[in-house]
This record gives structure tokens, C-alpha cells and sequence, in this order.
């Protein structure tokens, strides 16, 4: 390969990096990289190289729905379908016998329009350190009341205490309560805190004297810290 | 508290790539809203949005294996899988709907012409925004629609009102000038 052709290979797959690339030109580029490992190799250099752009980008926060789709497109098989979903074709051959009534049709009809749309059952967050380290893990399941702190990464804190924190969107921090570094804690969630939930907008680590913050609220350092993402069955 | 443990995105893909589903839970909870707002600056709409982001998502399930720490951060890697899925989808849905007619846009905040400026602040964004802002002004901004807007060289050349040869050596130009600007 000459010097012209290896520099127009690297910078086909700059614009394909780039996304430039259109129709029958980009086609033709992907059938290329699937059997040539040196091609895909200048592609994830460009990638390298321009994937710091996306740090400009502010994020958002996709609906609860997405993560229960994702989760099952990745099932084998359908044996986590929810009670609801498994309703399902049951409830639409009761409408579909429904409808020779209208009444009942009206009443079904009724039913699934005050039906809430999405239930939000669970939450979760992945707290990072500074330096975008995963440190701590935290699930909760809101229907049962429970939650669990994972330590996946976090450092012992010497003589203080880890304290969870809650952010809502408005107003002052709740504390989650304190938790070891060094092993995985469940335990049931106060009702007022569950239903404090759906304001959450990030969980965060501070480090606070033995037993916990004083006060209240967070006093020390916040040292790990992520978005609460909603999940919905 | 030294030893930060097994504690980086890449400890987390590794346990994906061995089939650990909380992991894999934990880390969409770390990666989708910067993932999803890397997907609706492209296509402006929630719902293309979120096509694209859970198609990325089972993209890295089926491929965690194949992530190498020389393809960049976890998070870069993740971030070119759901730009090919975006503009996938962009250009999918752009045949049926033209451009100017794209309904229910999003509003989202317009980070003006230098959105790099403020916010490119890891050691590698800050080289990389080093190195665009040698660049002339027209190319720069070619880049930058490119990659925020997903548009291909025919739209550049329309948006630009520039003819289409031109915009295409712009944009070569200005990405042999990044790589060696980047040295690597």
C-alpha cells in the first residue's frame, strides 16, 4: 500500500468516525471494516481521538421505561415478564369481548385510561469518585422499602463514617444513613424517604463523624456522588 | 486509603463482559444520561433518542468483550456505539421525514459556536479543544455540526451554503490537522 492510499484509508475512517459518511458510501465502509481488523483499528483511533467532544454535551435523563426494555432485549428467554405483561393478551381478549358491550367497553375503557401510565418501582445510582471512579452501588426497591448499598470501589474513610445522601430537586439533602465501605448493607427505607424518591435527582457520599452527620445534613466533604436513575417494571 | 479496588468503568465492563447483569445495571445507572444526551443533541427527539440509546445498550451487553483500554475510556467507547446508533437511526428517519420538518423538536439549549469551550475539561478534552481551536473557523465548525448534528457532507455543504467539494476538504483537512495536532 502506498504512503496516499494508507493516508485516504485513515481518512475514510476519520469521516466515518465522524459520521459524515452517507448512503451507499457509509454501507459500503461498514461491509469493509466487518473483515478488515486494521480498518476497525484507525476507526477506534478516531473514536479515541474525538470522543472528548462529547464532554460538551449536557446530559439527560431517559424515561424509567428504557432500562426495563434494554433489560429485556437482552433476556434469553421471557421468563422475567412481569405479572402485568403477562396480563396482557388476557386483558386485551377481555376488551376485545368487551366491545359487544358497550357499558362494559365504557367501564374498561375507563379502567386503563386512570391506570397509571408508568409505575416507578425501583431506582437506582452509581456514585463515582472525583476522578469518575465507580465507587459505591445502590439499589432500591420501592415497593418493598428497601435498599442496598453496594461498596464496589470506595476507600476506607479512617475515623469517619460514610453517609448516603438523597438530592432533591428543591430543598435540603436526606440522609440515607451511614454504611460500611467495606460490605454490602440492606435494610428497609423509612416510608417518608420512599416517597420522597420520585424528587431525587442524585445520591451523594459525604464523609461525617462516627454515627453519622450531627446536624442533619451533610457537614464534611462530599466524596462520591451520581444521578438517580428511575427504573420501572 | 489508598488502593482504590476494582473500581473503574473498566472493572465494570469486564464483569458485563462475563455476563453480570448488575453490573450491567450499574452501569447504565453511571453512563445513560450522559449516553442519552449525547443521542438527543443528534436527533432531537426523545423517542429516536431513546431508540438509539437502548439499541447502543444491547450493542455493549453483546460486546463488552470486545472493549480494549486502547479504544479509549470506557465511557469514549460507549459513546461511538451510540453515535453510529443515533445517526443510524437519524438517517433511517430522515428519508421519510425531511429535515426542516422534523415535528416535536426538542428544545434544547444551544451551546452556541464553541460549546467546547467550558466544558471540555478532562486531561483528554482539553488537548483535544487545544488542538480544535487551531483550526480555522470554518472548519472547526464543520467538525462541530458534524458531530453534534450527525449531518452527512451533502447537508454540511447545504447548511454551510458552501459547494460540496469544498466542505469535504474542509473537513479533511481539519481532521489531518487534529491528528497530528493530537500526536497519536
Amino acid at each position: 500500500m502506498t504512503t496516499d492510499e494508507r493516508e485516504e484509508r485513515d481518512l475514510k475512517a476519520a469521516e466515518y468516525a465522524l459520521g459524515t459518511l452517507a448512503g451507499a458510501e457509509r454501507e459500503r465502509f461498514e461491509r469493509a471494516l466487518a473483515d478488515d481488523a486494521e480498518l476497525r483499528d484507525l476507526v477506534d483511533a478516531w473514536n479515541r481521538r474525538l470522543g472528548p467532544l462529547a464532554e460538551a454535551v449536557p446530559p439527560a435523563v431517559p424515561s424509567p421505561e428504557l432500562w426495563p426494555r434494554i433489560e429485556a432485549a437482552i433476556s434469553p428467554a421471557p421468563e422475567a415478564r412481569s405479572p402485568a405483561a403477562a396480563l396482557l393478551p388476557r386483558l386485551r381478549r377481555w376488551r376485545f369481548a368487551a366491545l359487544a358491550s358497550g357499558a362494559l367497553a365504557a367501564g374498561l375503557a375507563l379502567y386503563i385510561a386512570l391506570a397509571p401510565r408508568v409505575e416507578r418501582t425501583g431506582y437506582m445510582a452509581l456514585l463515582n469518585d472525583a476522578q469518575a471512579r465507580p465507587a459505591v452501588a445502590v439499589t432500591i426497591d420501592a415497593t418493598a422499602a428497601r435498599i442496598t448499598v453496594g461498596p464496589i470501589g470506595a476507600l476506607a474513610p479512617g475515623d469517619k463514617a460514610l453517609e448516603l445522601w438523597l438530592l432533591p430537586k428543591e430543598g435540603k439533602p436526606r440522609s440515607l444513613g451511614v454504611f460500611p465501605h467495606d460490605q454490602r448493607l440492606a435494610r428497609a427505607l423509612p416510608a417518608p424517604l420512599a416517597a420522597a424518591l420520585p424528587q431525587g435527582t442524585a445520591l451523594a457520599v459525604s464523609l461525617e463523624p462516627p454515627g453519622g452527620s450531627p446536624t442533619g445534613l451533610p457537614t464534611g466533604p462530599v466524596i462520591y456522588s451520581g444521578p438517580l436513575v428511575a427504573l420501572a417494571r | 486509603m489508598d488502593t482504590p479496588g476494582p473500581s473503574s468503568l473498566e472493572a465494570l465492563i469486564a464483569a458485563v463482559a462475563r455476563g453480570r447483569r448488575d453490573a450491567f445495571a450499574a452501569l447504565y445507572a453511571a453512563t445513560s444520561p450522559q449516553l442519552f444526551g449525547v443521542a438527543l443533541r443528534i436527533l432531537k427527539r426523545r423517542d429516536w433518542a431513546e431508540e438509539a440509546l437502548q439499541d447502543a445498550y444491547v450493542s455493549v451487553w453483546r460486546r463488552a468483550g470486545d472493549y480494549r483500554p486502547v479504544k479509549g475510556s470506557v465511557l469514549t467507547w460507549m459513546v461511538s456505539i451510540v453515535r453510529y446508533r443515533a445517526i443510524d437511526v437519524l438517517r433511517r428517519n430522515r428519508m421519510t421525514v425531511p429535515l426542516e420538518e422534523t415535528p416535536e423538536r426538542e428544545t434544547w439549549r444551544d451551546p452556541g459556536p464553541s460549546p467546547f469551550e467550558a466544558t471540555l475539561a478532562s486531561a483528554e478534552g482539553r488537548r483535544l479543544r487545544a488542538c480544535l481551536e487551531t483550526l480555522d473557523d470554518k472548519s472547526r465548525t464543520a467538525i462541530m455540526l458534524a458531530y453534534f448534528e450527525g449531518l452527512t457532507h451533502e447537508e454540511l455543504a447545504a447548511r454551510l451554503a458552501a459547494p460540496l467539494g469544498t466542505v469535504k476538504s474542509w473537513i479533511r483537512r481539519a481532521l489531518a490537522k487534529l491528528k497530528d495536532c493530537l500526536g497519536s
